[in-house]
């Protein structure tokens, strides 16, 4: 794997969304990474790069180094860019946010859960270590891969079959999701039984209202109404 | 509770900046997700288990929205912020009633707050056009650090005064006697709306409903017999 000077612009990478709108999006922080690279590791910018202020870019933070890998691998071999940034920021978005902000929370969420039985602490600790372990682990080596791989960086992508993580995670979470409720009625059972019955109506109900309503507010609504009439007895 | 000292003061406005940054501008390291904020929080001030039980509901909360593309998604961060400080500094009794009047109340203030995500973002906006106007092409820098500093001390700003709303309608709340507060304790009441929560999230998981069903009964059947 080529040398590469990868540090200064990785602790960069951590700011690059400071100025995020909805103008140019990422287009100022990206800016500014492609720069700080291409300096590090000696290479000019190339012809074709939009250095203007209305520079557009958007993509998944904890992949925007694959791209920044791959743009120094073509404008070394090619001397321009064309429209790699914008085609594979898109690519790399919908891959990116599917698994990190979809699959990844909910599954760190539900590993880390079990943690409270030992120390609450342990709890905070793991959810932020198995999140992390992801991020920096594709932030260094996005580096590497997207100059090694270069406008193939897909390939990459394919041959570890990133687009069914999120499913695999997704039912990781859903079995843990399993243990963890039929935790909570087991402790329900232990307190009163009448209890069980009130926790299963409300997990169907969960699941059936969940086809309706959308947004955090509905759900706030619902779960407080359904709450209130708990607590009455109901 | 224990008196809060002037080092915990000034660790609360540089953590409520913090977490704003990490949340908006930079890092992404996961420090404004609710249940890191709770439990840092519960941390610090001596009492991690009650912080953790408002952090865990709006976690859930939270989880349910993905920051895809220009979507501003409710400012959950908040949520795990000023709750677990609230039970932290005494205003919400651990009853079921009083924590679910705080999770109310929390969610509403969650609104504005977001709002000022939406200000930050055009403020930035602004700043581009500024450069654009300008011609100014290699400000990258004094933009980003600009973004940075705006977001700390949006938190800073913006997590503090909604807290202090909070704090101050659940005093007003703990006035009212209500017969029914202690019928559950807090931990049962909140077992049985994080069961609802959990029916809820399964919607939001993306393997089929077969698979679904399947792991969903294998994990039941484990956890009831753990």
């Amino acid at each position: 794997m080529k040398h590469l000077v990868i540090f200064p612009t990785l602790l960069k990478s951590l700011f690059y969304q400071g100025n995020w709108n909805i103008t140019n999006m990422q287009g100022t922080g990206f800016r500014w990474l492609v720069k700080d690279f291409f300096k590090h590791n000696q290479t000019e910018l190339p012809s074709d790069f939009d250095l203007s202020p209305v520079y557009y870019f958007n993509t998944n933070p904890y992949l925007v180094t694959f791209i920044l890998g791959l743009l120094l691998k073509e404008t070394q071999m090619r001397g321009k860019i064309g429209d790699y940034d914008k085609i594979y920021a898109s690519a790399l978005a919908a891959l990116g946010d599917t698994f990190f902000w979809h699959a990844l929370r909910p599954f760190a969420f539900f590993i880390s859960l079990w943690a409270i039985l030992i120390n609450p602490v342990f709890l905070v600790i793991s959810y932020f270590v198995i999140f992390n372990i992801f991020n920096v682990v594709f932030r260094i080596l996005g580096f590497y891969y997207g100059y090694t791989f270069g406008v193939n960086v897909m390939q990459l992508f394919n041959k570890i079959k990133f687009n069914k993580w999120s499913k695999i995670y997704d039912g990781i979470t859903t079995l843990m999701a399993g243990i963890v409720i039929a935790y909570v009625i087991k402790y329900q059972y232990v307190t009163d039984s009448i209890h069980v019955i009130k926790s299963i109506l409300l997990f169907i109900v969960g699941v059936i209202i969940s086809k309706w309503v959308r947004g955090p507010l509905e759900l706030i609504i619902v779960t407080t109404i359904l709450a209130v009439l708990i607590l009455f007895g109901v | 509770m224990a008196e809060i000292t002037i080092p915990q003061i000034i660790f609360l406005f540089l953590f409520s900046g913090f977490i704003s940054v990490d949340r908006l501008a930079g890092l992404n390291i996961m420090l404004s997700r609710p249940i890191i904020i709770s439990g840092i929080i519960g941390f610090v001030f001596g009492d991690i288990y009650s912080a953790l039980m408002m952090g865990l509901i709006f976690e859930f909360i939270g989880m349910l929205e993905v920051p895809v593309g220009t979507t501003i998604t409710h400012d959950d961060t908040f949520g795990g912020y000023a709750s677990s400080l609230a039970i932290i500094f005494g205003v919400v009794n651990l009853d079921a009633i009083n924590i679910l009047a705080a999770i109310l109340i929390t969610s509403l203030l969650m609104y504005p707050v977001t709002y000022s995500d939406r200000v930050f973002r055009n403020i930035n906006r602004h700043l581009v056009k500024k450069s654009i106007y300008n011609n100014e092409n290699n400000n990258e820098k004094k933009l980003i650090t600009l973004g940075i500093i705006l977001s700390f001390f949006r938190g800073v700003l913006v997590y503090n005064i909604g807290f202090f709303f909070l704090y101050v309608l659940m005093e007003y709340f703990s006035l009212i006697e209500l017969d029914i507060a202690n019928i559950y304790d807090p931990i049962l009441a909140l077992t049985l709306i994080a069961t609802f929560m959990g029916g809820y999230l399964l919607r939001f998981l993306i393997i089929n409903r077969f698979h679904k069903i399947l792991l969903l009964g294998l994990g039941l059947l484990i956890g009831w017999f753990l």
